[in-house]
């Protein structure tokens, strides 16, 4: 789009001012001009009433002055009779050129054959008073009928100037409608000139007032029009107010991502804060725990020396069992092992417990081969299996069996401690299950094993364990844990 | 360049106002100048100023040819003298003149060929007057016409013939003709006859009481055939005074105000008129002609057909 000419509000107001008064002024002149035209045209008319007039007074005066001279010749009444027959021949040509009527041109030529005769009559050498009245009485016949055909001189003289006038008139009415439209035209002009002038000035100005009103009111999704043809200080205020609403709004949609951020930022720190005071308190209680296996583990020692002494197998072989339980959790805790280590530490547990509990305990481990070399948080399936033997196989008399799987499905691999002890019952199972739930948004290391292990998992494998627990009493318990496959140590992400 | 171009403009301009001027002037000296003179005698349109009027609107856009319409409202210059005096003070090229053919007039008719003025008769013929043309009513033949016109109105139409005196001649050359016209043309029909003439007064009065004795004297008559304006109203005036309008055809020539008058109360069957509309086109036609050659129209006789005026031919004229 071409750029409009900057005119500056003031530079409009003057423009304005030169239209109007030369608006009017053409107005006034065409007024003045018309009104000069008619008064001429109006003039013209009533001079050649007044020619008509005065060239019938002079006719009379003339042939008064003729009569005169044919009685007593006079070079002053000569003289005088000559003048009124010059302007008498004036008055008939003027009259002529005016009016454009066969009548009135009859009339010049009688008049000048009249002059003629009356030149004649003037001119004669002669002063015989009797040759002189012949002569007079020739010139007094032609004004006799000059003053006969007077009615029809005077009917064509009017008839033609009534028609003027008419002509005149009719011009002058014509010319009025003309004149009046013109005005109507120059007045509609100036209003709608005005209304323009003051729309370019009011209408920005009412706008931007709105606009403003509307930021106050803290509406800032107001809609506003570059305006790429600057014209006047109005588009140059209403660009530069659009370039301050967009900046402002720029700058308060970053200000609300900045805010977005923050706060997320905020939550994460929160977060990581709960995290890190959930693994503080787990290393606690680790450290806590710690100090009784080294203890335990040192006594051990102690025990599994005075049995070599003593000759006492079963207690050596007990011992050195449970030092290597011990050692092992003691060494591997919060370390991450591989799952045939664990399944190892398991097997030395169980076989501890087997003192306790003799034939009644009948332990199955087995797992795919790929899971082998998978690496799971250490200390994961001795929970599993306290439970099962504390819980499930403790209050029966009757031999119970502990399977202990691994199994790998893909980029999964399942994890499964069964056994067909004493079960749960239904409302056991629902707050177990609760409890799980409850454990993927609150700390519940205090709680039971299965939960503490759960949360252990999530935690290392940032939340993409799934498990189930299922149990009927006396049949069988089942816990499931579906986890991440990971065969290499950093796969985690930490 | 455009201040120029603005000049040129503008001597244009100026050359073409004064070639106009000039142009009309030139015009004016090569104009046809003509005259006719006309006299409503009492406010009564004669034939002659329905002539003018023709003329003059048939000259209306005509450039070549001025007429000067001069309107006699005195009397006193309505004499033959007084138009050719004023037509020769004037130096008219042509006049145009409605002939009485009075032996007195013949004169001024020579007065107008000897200073080289032709001059064309209307309404009225002289036919060795040197005049240039007569334009108008063939009177002989019209009178043939009023008879088929009668011969149609009544089995047995017994008419008498009723004139009136013009400027002291017992019967003009015109109205002399329409009668002849009109016995001619009955010798061949047999069922009118023609009683007898009558001559009347121009004055009404006195020319109805001389109808009524003439009915008196001829009660067969059951058409009245008036060779004149004055006859004929005269002759209506006494059908409507004797209540007769059924029994009794009148038919006359021209057609005044009166005339038309007595045509609308059915007291006058039809009336013979001269139509004048086309006699101011013929007079155009040979004001043309002189124009471009002044000799090329000498002693012409133009007839015109008249036109039949009845009850209903007015009343279509009205429609």
């Amino acid at each position: 789009m071409k750029k409009k000419k900057f005119i500056s509000i003031k530079q409009k107001f003057w423009y304005f001012c030169i239209y109007l008064t030369a608006g009017l002024g053409l107005a006034f002149l065409l007024t003045q001009a018309m009104i000069q035209y008619f008064v001429s045209c109006s003039d013209q008319i009533m001079k050649n009433y007044e020619e008509f007039s005065g060239y019938w007074n002079e006719l009379h005066e003339l042939d008064q002055s003729l009569f005169e001279y044919a009685q007593s010749p006079t070079e002053l009444t000569k003289e005088e009779s000559k003048t009124v027959l010059e302007s008498l021949g004036g008055r008939t040509e003027r009259l002529s050129s005016q009016i454009e009527n066969p009548i009135i041109w009859d009339l010049e030529i009688i008049t000048e054959k009249y002059k003629e005769s009356c030149l004649e009559l003037l001119e004669k050498e002669e002063t015989n008073v009797e040759e002189l009245i012949l002569q007079y009485q020739n010139t007094e016949k032609k004004k006799e009928l000059i003053e006969s055909l007077y009615d029809n001189f005077y009917q064509a003289l009017d008839s033609y100037l009534s028609g003027q006038l008419y002509v005149l008139e009719s011009l002058r009415g014509r010319l009025n409608i003309v004149v009046i439209l013109i005005e109507v035209g120059i007045v509609c002009y100036f209003i709608w000139h005005v209304k323009r002038l003051s729309r370019q000035i009011t209408v920005p100005v009412q706008e931007l007032t709105d606009q403003t009103k509307e930021i106050i009111a803290g509406n800032s999704h107001i809609e506003m029009k570059y305006c790429d043809t600057v014209k006047d200080e109005l588009g140059i205020l209403n660009n530069a107010f659009y370039q301050m609403v967009e900046t402002n709004n720029r700058n308060f949609e970053q200000l609300k991502r900045q805010s977005v951020l923050e706060k997320s930022l905020a939550d994460a720190k929160i977060d990581y804060a709960n995290l890190q005071a959930k693994l503080d308190r787990i290393r606690l209680r680790m450290l806590q725990s710690r100090v009784n296996p080294h203890f335990m583990f040192n006594t051990l020692n102690i025990i599994a020396g005075l049995a070599v002494e003593e000759d006492a197998e079963k207690t050596t072989q007990i011992t050195i069992k449970t030092a290597k339980y011990l050692r092992y959790s003691l060494v591997s805790l919060d370390k991450t092992v591989k799952l045939k280590q664990e399944f190892e530490n398991i097997q030395d547990y169980i076989d501890i417990q087997k003192e306790r509990f003799g034939e009644r305990i009948r332990a199955q481990f087995w797992m795919d081969e790929k899971c082998q070399e998978a690496f799971i948080p250490s200390m994961i399936l001795q929970p599993l299996c306290e439970n099962s033997l504390v819980h499930g196989m403790a209050p029966l008399i009757r031999a119970t069996s502990l399977i202990v799987s691994a199994k790998e499905r893909g980029e999964k691999m399942i994890l499964c401690v069964e056994d067909d002890g004493a079960g749960m019952t239904q409302e056991t199972l629902e707050k177990v299950r609760e409890r799980l739930r409850m454990a993927e948004d609150y700390d519940d290391t205090q709680g039971i094993g299965i939960v503490n292990t759960y949360q252990r998992l999530q935690m290392f494998f940032e939340k993409q364990v799934t498990c189930m627990v299922e149990s009927e009493p006396n049949i069988r318990t089942t816990v499931t844990f579906l986890m991440p496959l990971w065969k290499v140590k950093g796969e985690k992400s930490e | 360049m455009k201040v120029k171009k603005r000049k040129w403009i503008f001597l244009v301009l100026i050359v073409s106002v004064l070639s106009g001027c000039t142009k009309k002037q030139k015009e004016a000296q090569e104009a046809l100048r003509c005259i006719i003179f006309y006299c409503n005698v009492k406010g009564v349109n004669s034939t002659i100023s329905f002539i003018a009027q023709s003329l003059e609107e048939q000259l209306k856009d005509e450039d070549g040819i001025w007429l000067s319409t001069y309107n006699l409202s005195n009397e006193l210059y309505g004499s033959l003298e007084y138009k050719v005096d004023t037509a020769i003070a004037l130096d008219m090229d042509v006049v145009i003149l409605n002939s009485t053919r009075s032996s007195e007039d013949e004169v001024f008719y020579k007065k107008l060929t000897q200073a080289g003025i032709p001059f064309i008769l209307v309404d009225g013929d002289a036919e060795d007057t040197g005049r240039c043309a007569y334009i108008g009513t063939d009177n002989f033949a019209t009178g043939k016409e009023a008879a088929r016109i009668v011969k149609e109105q009544f089995e047995d139409c017994k008419v008498g013939i009723v004139s009136s005196p013009i400027r002291g001649e017992r019967i003009s050359v015109s109205r002399k003709q329409r009668v002849d016209g009109f016995l001619e043309e009955v010798q061949e029909q047999e069922n009118v006859a023609v009683v007898s003439e009558c001559v009347c007064e121009t004055d009404t009065l006195a020319a109805m009481q001389t109808i009524r004795e003439f009915l008196d004297e001829y009660p067969e008559i059951n058409t009245l055939y008036c060779v004149d304006s004055a006859s004929g109203i005269a002759a209506a005036k006494v059908v409507k005074e004797r209540k007769i309008e059924e029994e009794m055809y009148v038919i006359c020539f021209d057609m005044p105000a009166q005339v038309e008058e007595e045509i609308q109360n059915g007291t006058i069957d039809a009336a013979l008129v001269q139509d004048t509309d086309k006699i101011g086109e013929a007079c155009a036609e040979v004001l043309s002609k002189l124009k471009n050659d002044p000799s090329s129209i000498q002693n012409q006789t133009i007839s015109i057909d008249c036109k039949i005026m009845t009850k209903e031919s007015l009343e279509n004229k009205d429609k």
